[in-house]
């Protein structure tokens, strides 16, 4: 039992005790289980929080202000953790890394956590986990083998693929291809009707320069598994007719190994997919270890930024453009009628009402 | 007149110098009162609010009655469910064509700048669509909890709300808010530039009454909520979040979700990413693995410079905004004005905001006008003087665990202008000066 548990216990005996030596008054107060937690502090009528406490009784532990409970503190933003590199170490108390080598890596069941550092989302789960709780009963209990088809998950270590020998060859799976996807994704998942390639997108996703375009995000370069493109297609195409049973587990299948041949990926350490490879889970599980990126993928390190609340005279450094020009800005660009031009183009009958938003609403 | 509000001022100073000797002589119980009683009377002089308006022609034609006065309204029935008034028709929720090819999985922007208060009502409410919203009956929907659970439970909408429920204020945010503008200036609203937020009261049942209600077993680490629609999303929650303030959510703003929203329930998870608040909410299976959902690896990941990607970025930093004045509005001349706007942290409760008129060289500590709470809009209001010469206007938050909102400049060093997601820098409105072609105009410029 918590420490909180026991409280609550001890605080509910003071409260019977008290009513039995008659002296409360009020029999209101002595009954209900809410009032235990302030009834040994006084025995009136009704146990008053402040607002304060009820806040965090609502909201959890956020919002108390005491220095334990800044998890994100003076010393993180003092770089005493070190460098967002050194938080990627499993072992930091700021780093959502999880150490699963065991796994395999990114090749495998690759994880994220909650960083122990953020100790006020571990503490109230611990509490709330912890925390007295009647069983209400109010639900009906359900057979797991009921789930089967709703439980289309398919996770990365294959748990959840068709069975070995389901599937078809990629030559069929271009087939179906083009009767389900091409009209949105073009022929050769070249893209088309403003949706985006789905191929072609370069290996190396590095930036020299921040103003580049975006780089096209494409099965290659940007899914660090081919077990999520799968558990994706089922779940949710063709966009305008999902969960298809015309394509079946085999043809779902078939699609992912005709865009993955597209793609150019690999099995096997490097071997290509051809037109007569017969596509099924297990082929899907061989590409699906050599994701080109999979690699490149980290947990969420942020905070990214350390910035100081300077209130004057403050640094060049975040001062302007970063070095203390305060003229030096990016403006939208100027028309012909010397005025910015912005991108704000409405599906609203087609006329840009944005012109007139909020104007004089004050 | 000047006289008299010299005397005033004059008067006032003398009061304010009793009032600090008062203090210094008479001890804190007494001279608390004194210097109360003292400053009030002496502070407001009811003649020095004139001074505002001196040079302004005063109206002298009589008032007549409108139209309004001398016939009816509508009676009481003439609507069962309110609607704005017919003047507020510009304040909508707007989208832009040209984000996707289809109306069916896209997002609407809430009009932030004619927000007011904490609370976006719920027709506003901004919408992110993976496929289309379709019209569930809550009669026939329902919820399942499986997987590393003692007892597999399926609970009807009446079963729910039966339930312990929990009441309480968040923003909903797009991590995708403010990433139209990471490579420069598109747009010239705030509803384009944060829009794809809003900030409701939620009711539900807080998701650890539902856990373990069947029974969640030690190893069960994760959470894969998913939705009844034709998106199917999913997103991998971890235990740890899912049991600190999670909730099943069947009310905002006192009524039924809408079914934008996900009715009839959705998954709130404070202060994280939008899409993590799985919609039409059919299923919770309880996993010792995150499932990698596209959501989560293909999307919803952010590009760094160096070509790594980050994955599993829930937390919505801290950001505000300043709504007024912004790009929406014009100045009207120089003279006193009250910027308004609002602060949100996904960790927690913000603590400060600040405001600079000089691009960022120094600051003032904007004043809260609304209660401030945990992973919630705050309302923040600062008043300045504004000569007619351009000016710079930018805000700062900073939240309760000490993280300070960064500049745009920042932010792109550390993270460079590839991520989409997660732009939660300094937004600058660039006031033009009083006297140029633009006078008053207030353009949305970038550092």
């Amino acid at each position: 039992m918590s420490s909180s548990n026991k409280t609550l216990l001890s605080l509910a005996i003071a409260t019977a005790l008290l009513s039995l030596s008659g002296c409360n008054d009020d029999n209101k107060s002595s009954t209900g289980a809410s009032s235990a937690p302030t009834a040994g502090k006084s025995t009136a009528a009704a146990p008053s929080k402040s607002m304060e406490d009820i806040i965090i009784d609502v909201y959890g532990g956020y919002g108390r202000g005491d220095e334990k409970h800044r998890y994100l503190d003076a010393e993180l933003n003092a770089g005493k953790f070190g460098t967002f590199k050194d938080r990627r170490d499993p072992n930091h108390p700021y780093s959502s890394e999880v150490d699963d080598k065991i796994d395999g890596g990114n090749k495998g069941n690759s994880a994220c956590k909650v960083p122990k550092a953020f100790n006020t989302v571990w503490e109230n789960a611990e509490r709330n986990l912890n925390a007295e709780q009647h069983f209400y009963g109010y639900g009906t209990p359900i057979a797991e083998a009921a789930m089967k088809k709703w439980d289309i998950n398919v996770y990365p270590d294959g748990e959840g693929l068709p069975a070995k020998g389901v599937g078809m060859t990629i030559a069929e799976g271009e087939k179906m291809y083009l009767t389900y996807c091409a009209m949105c994704h073009g022929e050769f998942a070249e893209g088309a009707k403003g949706y985006l390639p789905l191929v072609g997108g370069s290996l190396d996703m590095a930036a020299a320069d921040p103003t580049e375009p975006n780089k096209f995000r494409t099965l290659g370069n940007y899914w660090p598994y081919l077990t999520s493109f799968y558990d994706y297609i089922v779940r949710a195409m063709p966009f305008f007719a999902p969960v298809n049973e015309s394509i079946g587990e085999a043809g779902y299948l078939g699609i992912t190994g005709f865009i993955a041949f597209a793609e150019g990926l690999t099995y096997d350490g490097g071997k290509n997919l051809q037109e007569d490879t017969f596509f099924d889970s297990e082929m899907l599980m061989k590409v699906s270890k050599e994701m080109p990126n999979a690699d490149k993928f980290f947990c969420d390190d942020r905070p990214t930024t350390h910035t100081v609340r300077c209130m004057t005279n403050c640094d060049d450094s975040v001062v302007g453009d970063g070095k203390g020009n305060t003229k030096n800005f990016q403006r939208a660009l100027i028309g012909p009628d010397g005025k910015p031009q912005y991108n704000v183009l409405q599906r609203e009958d087609g006329a840009d009402v944005a012109a007139g938003v909020g104007k004089g609403d004050h | 007149m000047s006289e008299t509000l010299e005397k005033v001022a004059v008067q006032t100073e003398e009061s304010r110098t009793q009032t600090r000797r008062a203090f210094i002589k008479g001890g804190l119980a007494v001279a608390g009162t004194v210097m109360f009683t003292k400053a009030a009377e002496a502070a407001y002089d009811p003649k020095s609010a004139v001074k505002a308006y001196a040079g302004k022609k005063e109206i002298t034609d009589v008032l007549t009655d409108g139209p309004q006065r001398r016939m009816l309204g509508k009676g009481i029935m003439s609507s069962t469910y309110s609607m704005p008034s017919v003047y507020e028709k510009e304040v909508r929720k707007r989208t832009l064509e040209w984000l996707t090819p289809d109306t069916l999985a896209t997002i609407s922007m809430t009009p932030i700048q004619s927000m007011h208060g904490m609370i976006v009502p719920n027709g506003l409410h901004f919408d992110r669509f993976h496929g289309g919203a379709p019209d569930i009956d809550p009669a026939t929907h329902k919820l399942v909890i499986h997987g590393l659970v003692e007892r597999p439970l399926m609970f009807t909408m009446d079963d729910l709300k039966r339930m312990p429920s929990v009441t309480r204020i968040h923003f909903l945010e797009c991590p995708a808010n403010g990433a139209l503008e990471w490579k420069g200036i598109q747009v010239n609203s705030v509803q384009w530039t944060h829009g794809m937020m809003s900030c409701s009261e939620w009711t539900g049942v807080p998701l650890s009454v539902l856990l373990k209600e069947a029974g969640v077993k030690p190893e069960g680490k994760w959470l894969l909520p998913e939705g009844a629609d034709a998106s199917g999303l999913v997103r991998s929650i971890p235990m740890e979040i899912a049991l600190d303030d999670c909730m099943v959510a069947y009310a905002m703003n006192g009524e039924a979700l809408r079914p934008g929203q996900g009715y009839p329930i959705r998954l709130v998870v404070p202060g994280c990413e939008g899409n993590m608040w799985v919609k039409y909410l059919r299923r919770i299976k309880v996993t010792d693995k995150p499932l990698h959902h596209r959501e989560e690896s293909s999307k919803y990941s952010e590009l760094m410079p160096d070509g790594t990607i980050q994955r599993f970025s829930w937390v919505q930093e801290t950001n505000s905004v300043i709504t007024y004045p912004s790009p929406d509005y014009k100045m009207s001349g120089p003279g006193r004005y009250v910027a308004k706007g609002i602060a949100w942290s996904g960790r927690g409760r913000i603590t400060h905001v600040d405001v600079s008129l000089d691009g960022g060289r120094n600051w003032k500590e904007a004043k809260f006008t609304s209660v401030a709470l945990p992973k919630a809009w705050t309302r923040f209001e600062f008043e300045f003087d504004w000569d007619g010469s351009e000016m710079l206007l930018m805000s700062r938050a900073t939240d309760e665990t000490g993280y300070v909102q960064p500049p745009m400049a920042q932010l792109r060093n550390a993270v460079g202008t590839n991520g989409v997601y997660h732009r939660t820098a300094m937004v600058t409105w660039l006031i033009h000066d009083w006297k140029g072609n633009r006078a008053g105009e207030i353009e949305n410029v970038q550092f």
